[in-house]
């Protein structure tokens, strides 16, 4: 984990955080507090605000009004100090297909300033991850939607945050592919990481976050402790189309 | 230490994805030396013995003595009778132009052009006044008749034009390899991944834009080197002001594309603005019309583009005609470092390619 003292403050606290685009409010004033060790799930249809808010939390684009903070310290695109408490897993932040999976992994050790030792030992750990161990030296372009999604964690890892997001991290992946990397998700989360995730699979939710927030046009309209409420899939599901497809 | 090292695994990362794609490379290096040898070729007009010239001479032994210095020139000479019987010929186009000499009090020498390509007839009125002045320098002893520079070797042209066709390959090679890498990134959005970092904003800019140079002069290094297998043209005597004209001429280039790439950030529409600026950059560099007989505002215009240092200086340096020019070197690094800062500026304006609205928004918020 990033060395960094730990702190009282919430890892992720947004308040009255809006954005907007043109005319057009993707987020209006949004206020929430997430905890360290903890995975969030973010619900939502298309267009509801989910990867607006997570870039926001990021630090790649700012908010209209309100603040983000990071255990404490605003957020901000020009805020690169806090770029070593979060990882970020999305397409948006896309590879190189012409590069290895080493010299990904590489490239990004090294913009995250770790020193050459740090270096080599994450790099061999990345290498421990079984999935990752046979295919750093294949190129970006030789791997599976799957394979590609597990370098995208372990470069979002690379640096050990304290903070990562994830931007639906299963999305068209197989059932085996997605189990796995939900087991890399909870290892994670026991390891006091503050898990972020934005998803359309609602029994993925239910089964993986320990709480769900659920936006719909830019506002925060529900949130859930699914295991503390025992709340089943099935009930989850109800509830969302209750919120989104209103009588 | 850390931004060095940053920087220079940037730059390293740049030239390997260059290099895995050998066959862009390959299509790159090709058309370089096309455009050398081609543009070369075409842009020179040369005058062989496919360029016949029509001559009447009455006096037989003028006429001899201009046979022999306009076929010098190497165009194929061929004989009227009269001067109607030569204007008929152009006229059909036999011939590009007729050289008259006829009798009479004053004795009339005159030069008939075609008329139809003005540029064409600009470049035979200048060659055939230094053949035709010899000749009636050799008819006359009494009289001289001198054009400078005295004679213009087929290298020295060939030289004069590759100066300018190299500015615009160093132009069009940072316009393609390093440009659109820059708005590949931001389009297929490769830059979050750099600013999801701590890393320094110039590590990435400085990182980048040294790949480019490095690319963009060893693509240059090559095509001048295999050029030179078709097209003979003299290397400049001073090999180490030649280097650093053309070092900073790609600095300015692969600036000033990353500040286009970065304003732009949309491929089509970098494409679109790119593309046309290298034309009008190419016009009004001095390069086809000369910057001594444009029009003022015209030359004004040309101060305010890189291209025209770019190609004076390159000129002076490979001709050696005249010495480079202290502003010229200090006006392609002024033009390179304002680039990088407009592009250094764009990487600050957030990360998603911005409309117009949300920039807005972002400043009055």
């Amino acid at each position: 984990m990033n060395t960094a003292a730990p702190s009282s403050a919430p890892a992720i606290e947004l308040r009255d955080v809006s954005r907007i685009y043109g005319s057009h409010p993707a987020i209006s004033e949004v206020s929430l507090s997430m905890e360290e060790a903890r995975i969030t799930g973010l619900l939502g249809p298309n267009g509801a605000g989910k990867t607006t808010l997570l870039r926001m939390i990021a630090g790649l684009i700012d908010p209209s009004s309100g603040t983000v903070l990071i255990h404490g310290r605003r957020q901000s695109i020009l805020n690169r100090a806090l770029r070593h408490e979060v990882g970020l897993v999305s397409l948006d932040c896309p590879f190189y297909d012409e590069l290895t999976v080493r010299e990904v992994l590489t490239l990004q050790a090294i913009l995250m300033g770790l020193p050459a030792d740090v270096r080599v030992a994450r790099l061999a750990d990345a290498g421990g991850n079984e999935a990752i161990a046979g295919m750093l030296d294949r190129r970006m372009d030789e791997l599976s939607t799957g394979m590609t999604q597990r370098v995208r964690i372990a470069r979002a890892m690379l640096h050990q945050p304290r903070v990562l997001l994830l931007d639906e991290p299963t999305s068209g992946l197989d059932p085996e592919v997605r189990r796995s990397i939900w087991q890399d998700l909870r290892a994670l989360a026991k390891r006091g990481v503050c898990i972020l995730m934005t998803t359309h699979n609602l029994q993925e939710a239910a089964d993986l976050c320990t709480t769900i927030h659920v936006l719909h046009r830019g506002r925060l309209v529900r949130s859930h402790e699914p295991n503390s409420e025992g709340m089943s899939t099935a009930q989850l599901e109800s509830t969302y189309f209750s919120i989104v497809e209103p009588a | 230490m850390l931004l060095l090292r940053q920087l220079l695994h940037l730059a390293r990362v740049q030239l390997t994805l260059w290099r895995r794609r050998p066959i862009e490379a390959g299509i790159c290096l090709g058309l370089s030396v096309v455009f050398l040898v081609v543009a070369n070729q075409v842009y020179t007009i040369w005058l062989g013995p496919h360029v016949r010239i029509g001559l009447m001479v009455e006096r037989e032994a003028l006429q001899t003595t201009m046979t022999i210095e306009l076929e010098a020139l190497g165009v194929s000479v061929e004989p009227y009778a009269s001067s109607m019987q030569g204007r008929e010929a152009m006229q059909r186009g036999d011939i590009v132009c007729l050289v008259a000499v006829e009798e009479g009090t004053p004795t009339r020498l005159s030069l008939y052009l075609a008329g139809r390509n003005l540029i064409l007839d600009q470049e035979l009125s200048s060659r055939l006044l230094q053949a035709i002045a010899r000749a009636v320098e050799a008819e006359s002893p009494s009289l001289r008749l001198e054009v400078y520079p005295p004679s213009r070797t087929p290298e020295a042209i060939t030289t004069f034009m590759t100066a300018s066709l190299l500015s615009f390959l160093i132009l069009t090679l940072a316009h393609t390899n390093s440009g659109s890498f820059w708005v590949r990134d931001w389009e297929q959005m490769h830059l979050n991944s750099f600013l999801m970092t701590p890393a320094h904003r110039l590590a990435l800019v400085v990182g980048r834009i040294s790949a480019g140079m490095v690319l963009t002069a060893g693509l240059v290094g090559m095509a001048i080197a295999i050029c030179r297998w078709f097209v003979f043209w003299s290397l400049p005597d001073q090999w180490l002001p030649w280097v650093g004209v053309m070092t900073l001429q790609i600095f300015m280039a692969n600036s000033f594309f990353f500040a286009i790439a970065s304003a732009c950030r949309r491929y089509r529409f970098y494409v679109n603005v790119s593309s046309f600026l290298v034309i009008v950059l190419m016009f009004v560099s001095g390069s086809v019309t000369p910057v001594e007989v444009m029009a003022p505002w015209e030359r004004t215009l040309a101060l305010f583009t890189p291209t025209f240092y770019a190609v004076r200086s390159m000129r002076a340096v490979m001709l050696g005609l005249e010495p480079v020019r202290f502003v010229d070197m200090i006006a392609m690094v002024g033009w390179g470092i304002a680039c990088c800062a407009i592009g250094y500026h764009q990487l600050g304006r957030g990360l998603w390619p911005a409309t117009r609205s949300a920039a807005k928004e972002r400043t009055t918020s």
